[in-house]
């Protein structure tokens, strides 16, 4: 029983994160129908200079300067991602989506190599206090698995209601819907992209940011990160939000329960492997409609 | 002289690396991020089917290419479904799974490790050892993989092929089955992958995970998108021009630690400048029809 609720728990910090990154990379394709293949850099740039900000201190971080360095994180990610958007996908609105994903490949490529350089290829964690961790049940959860929950809890809330409940909101869902007839509406469709880029690439700084906690952060893990925010947003159904979050959530599961029964380093396969299964057996994802955009022959 | 043979070498093996890839992305329009995964399988096939079941050198060669060409079956057959660039990341992830069963399968991959000892090939009783016969037997291979991609990019299936990438509901419309097609260019440009990736193992004498991995895959595409999508005397000149640079990059010495990020930094400005300004290379794709010229009959 109480194996059942530690790979539940392990399920839902896993799922937290990736969930933070999917949803910001669902938004930005629901807008752009771009695949932001950068978008795990992007959180790791936020990873990293909440990091340096925390190192300017010395010692062990307190709750105060982990505040301070997430929000300088956050800063650094939405000029990072709105930068991006400026000067790789705008000069490429229109073009085919094999050249946008190519370009943002190199872009994602671009920044783990600046990073590299910077800040070396060595495995990095925040430099916060071992905390005992809660017993529940005869399962174990640390206080900072505890606050990536609450934090991404608290996120979604208020994603969900900027998005259906603000005007903002609705602006984004617009442009989602139908980009030539929002700007007809008058919508300011770029404004309303620019402002899309930097809500998600706060939430993938979150994300990064999170990792940093509750496991470690290097140059490489954008890459994995957006791997497994793609996977999330397929098994979840492209482009509805919930779906992401949900199959966020599924790969977490996957995840934990397949590395609990082979080991840790089938980890990533699982993953993949849950991913190819569902293009087998429902293309469109669990919540997704079929858009017609995938093929079925 | 020798490093004249192994830049020769490097050369001839990425092209026939590019050439399979062009054929995807050119012709058909497909992103295959598989590619260098693909290229792996082929390379850890043959190389265990010589040292572990004594196989014949080509009889292993070829069943590289032939495992490689099936699992880029598999892939296509699964992931196509998906719309374009979805279809790409898909490929990525099999590249990851590809990458995790060579990292993990160590009975038979030694992992991390990787296969130090590889033999040299032997074809009818020769053994070609130097890296000159290397050269050749490559430069054979890629001569015929190059004819054949040409040769099929322009038959009715290519055609078929490129008119499915350029709209896909008038090509069915006009009762091509678009996946079929699509799954046979793969499993082609596998077979290709499989040999290229054979080629290298049997060349270095030396494979491990880390050679097919995402650096390799962003530099055939590199490659390909240099000398221009379609076109496949493109394709060996980006090979050559991609090889060239990486020697070329090699010599500016920059501090060791470096070496790998700077690389890393200075191809991707290369990559996105491409995508941004010159997407279609250097070569653009021959059209499909020859202009008629005045006074020329038919």
């Amino acid at each position: 029983m109480d194996v059942a609720l530690q790979i539940v728990i392990n399920s839902l910090v896993a799922g937290s994160l990736y969930s933070l990154a999917a949803a910001g990379f669902t938004l930005i394709f629901g807008v752009l129908r771009v695949a932001h293949f950068a978008h795990g850099d992007v959180a790791m740039v936020g990873a990293y200079v909440a990091l340096a900000v925390v190192a300017l201190w010395g010692g062990q971080a307190s709750v105060g300067t982990m505040a301070v360095g997430l929000g300088a994180g956050i800063v650094a990610s939405m000029a990072v991602g709105v930068l991006v958007e400026r000067w790789t996908y705008r000069p490429l609105r229109g073009a085919p989506a094999m050249q946008i994903l190519i370009a943002a490949i190199a872009v994602a490529r671009l920044l783990q190599s600046i990073l590299q350089m910077t800040a070396g290829s060595s495995i990095q964690m925040f430099p916060i206090a071992q905390q005992a961790p809660l017993v529940i049940g005869g399962a174990r959860i640390t206080p900072v698995q505890l606050t990536v929950l609450g934090v991404s809890a608290l996120l979604f809330t208020g994603l969900y209601f900027l998005i259906n409940r603000t005007h903002l909101g609705a602006q984004i869902r617009a442009v989602a819907d139908n980009p030539a007839l929002a700007r007809v509406q008058g919508i300011p469709v770029e404004r309303v992209t620019m402002v899309v880029f930097a809500c998600s690439s706060a939430l993938a700084a979150v994300a990064g940011v999170l990792q940093g906690l509750v496991i470690n952060i290097h140059p490489a893990m954008g890459f994995v990160l957006v791997l497994k925010a793609f996977a999330a947003v397929v098994l979840g159904g492209l482009g509805s939000i919930p779906g992401a979050i949900i199959g966020a959530f599924a790969l977490g599961l996957f995840e934990n329960v397949g590395a609990w029964y082979t080991s840790g380093i089938w980890k990533e396969p699982i993953a993949y492997l849950v991913l190819l299964l569902m293009l087998l057996i429902k293309p469109s994802g669990l919540l997704g409609r079929s858009t017609g955009e995938e093929v079925k022959l | 002289m020798s490093v004249f043979l192994h830049f020769l070498n490097t050369v001839l093996i990425f092209a026939l690396l590019a050439t399979g890839l062009n054929l995807v992305a050119g012709t058909g329009g497909m992103l295959n991020l598989s590619h260098a995964a693909l290229a792996g399988v082929g390379a850890y096939t043959a190389v265990l089917l010589v040292m572990k079941a004594q196989w014949p050198w080509l009889a292993a060669f070829l069943a590289g290419g032939l495992l490689a060409a099936i699992t880029g079956l598999v892939i296509g057959a699964v992931t196509l479904r998906l719309r374009g660039d979805y279809f790409a990341l898909a490929t990525l992830g099999f590249g990851v799974v590809a990458h995790a069963l060579f990292n993990n399968w160590i009975s038979l991959t030694r992992g991390p490790m990787g296969i130090p000892g590889v033999p040299a090939p032997s074809l009818l009783g020769l053994t070609l050892r130097s890296p000159a016969a290397q050269a050749a037997y490559i430069a054979v291979v890629l001569a015929l993989a190059f004819l054949t991609a040409r040769r099929l990019a322009r038959s009715p299936w290519g055609r078929a092929l490129r008119a499915i990438r350029d709209d896909q509901f008038a090509a069915l419309a006009l009762g091509k089955p678009a996946l079929r097609f699509k799954v046979e260019a793969i499993t082609i440009a596998g077979f290709f992958a499989g040999l290229a990736g054979a080629a290298q193992g049997f060349y270095i004498r030396f494979i491990d995970p880390q050679q097919f991995g995402l650096n390799l895959m962003i530099s055939i595409l590199v490659a390909v998108l240099f000398g221009g999508l379609g076109n496949y005397w493109g394709s060996l000149l980006g090979a050559l021009m991609y090889v060239g640079l990486q020697h070329a990059l090699s010599y500016i010495g920059l501090p060791p630690h470096l070496v790998g990020s700077g690389q890393q930094a200075i191809l991707s400005v290369i990559l996105l400048l491409l995508m941004i300004f010159r997407p279609k290379g250097l070569l653009p794709e021959p059209p499909l029809t020859r202009p008629a010229k005045a006074g020329e009959a038919g």
